[in-house]
């Protein structure tokens, strides 16, 4: 193929875009439209990272691509304690990449089961795991979505819903919604243990492209 | 069981009350996921949902809704009808420019002329002076008619609005 344009065109270069590519291309075409961001690959819930954990307080994503995805997706499964004594695992935000993490400006809603819990002054932004403990079969297990985290001029918001039998032998749902009230680039999200118990699991860490 | 999503399309749109996102809907998925995330509006309101038919924008009163008002600064409060003109209750949009909002809106069946359409949402807004507006609910578009896309508007302006649809495979 002619390469004396890019993607190997001579001529008058077709415009290349997701969902929208012209002509007949060789893998060095193809790779350079990748590299650009303009290769049509279906699959847009990209996994950035999974973590399983075992025997820590806290668990820290330090590379969110907050410039590529503005809607994030995390799923947590199986997230247990690991002593006897039942403590909740939340969420904070950090904007200096996980140095530090925001403990204030965060407001939230939750439906616990029938119960409401609200505030207009929490510490952290999403709760993801009640009373958890060791006790076998006893987890808690949640997906979130996290919006507007790399958009230095709007609030970062998240929604919520888990699914957890808890330490006190009850089962015990949760749903809600959040907001983190500075508009500023947020880089990182931390996953923690209120009374920094040790905690097992896995997180996953997702984007999804073109949001 | 869903694997993934799969990008359709966007649509975006300046200084309007209403953007469409025509198109979308086809008989490649039966499940989609819908973000507004980059949401600009002239004055604090709801932003209403509706789907595309033949016709265009259905504005008829062919919705039903159930859903739970979430607020950080009050009691909550549930929301229903079966007779409304949109799913109202989808989010809370502030006039300030850097409160933005996040919604997400799964649409099952729309393509389907035979059946229903029927949807899921889950937002968090912010209400100026106030604080965090989320809704998590449900509704059904009760037409057997073929949907092919969605509408988003408002009583009011949005400086900046964009859309994306998402096919779930």
């Amino acid at each position: 193929m002619a390469d004396d344009l890019k993607y190997g065109y001579k001529g008058a270069e077709p415009t290349q875009s997701f969902g929208s590519n012209t002509g007949v291309f060789d893998p060095a075409d193809i790779n350079n439209l990748v590299k650009d961001d303009k290769w049509t690959t279906f699959g847009q819930l990209e996994l950035i990272e999974t973590q399983t954990f075992s025997g820590v307080t806290e668990v820290d994503f330090l590379s969110i691509d907050e410039s590529i995805y503005n809607v994030h997706f995390v799923t947590i499964n199986d997230l247990q304690g690991i002593d006897s004594t039942a403590s909740p695992v939340y969420t904070r935000l950090s904007n200096d990449g996980g140095t530090t993490f925001e403990t204030s400006n965060y407001q939230r809603a939750h439906q616990i089961n029938t119960t409401e819990s609200k505030t207009t002054s929490s510490n952290f932004l999403n709760l993801i795991g009640p009373g958890i403990t060791n006790k076998a079969g006893r987890s808690s297990n949640c997906y979130i979505y996290f919006y507007n985290l790399g958009d230095s001029s709007k609030y970062s918001f998240a929604t919520e819903q888990s699914t957890a039998w808890t330490d006190a032998n009850a089962y015990q749902m949760h749903f809600g919604s959040s907001v983190y009230t500075v508009a500023e680039t947020i880089n990182a999200i931390r996953f923690y243990n209120a009374s920094s118990r040790q905690i097992s699991g896995t997180i996953s860490l997702y984007g999804i492209r073109y949001s | 069981m869903a694997t993934n999503l799969e990008f359709i399309k966007s649509a975006s749109g300046t200084s309007v009350s209403s953007l469409d996102v025509t198109d979308c809907f086809s008989d490649k998925y039966d499940v989609y996921y819908v973000s507004a995330t980059k949401v600009d509006i002239a004055t604090n309101y709801y932003n209403f949902v509706r789907v595309i038919n033949s016709g265009g924008v259905d504005s008829g009163s062919n919705y039903d809704y159930g859903a739970l008002q979430l607020t950080s600064y009050q009691n909550f409060s549930q929301v229903r009808s079966t007779t409304a003109t949109s799913w109202f209750y989808s989010s809370w949009q502030s006039a300030n420019a850097s409160d933005g909002v996040g919604l997400g809106v799964y649409i099952f069946n729309p393509y389907d002329s035979s059946s229903y359409t029927f949807m899921t949402h889950q937002a968090s807004g912010f209400n100026s002076g106030s604080g965090m507006l989320g809704f998590k609910g449900i509704g059904v578009h009760h037409t057997a008619e073929q949907i092919t896309g969605i509408n988003i508007s408002s009583p009011y302006n949005y400086d900046n609005i964009t859309i994306n649809v998402y096919g779930v495979k």
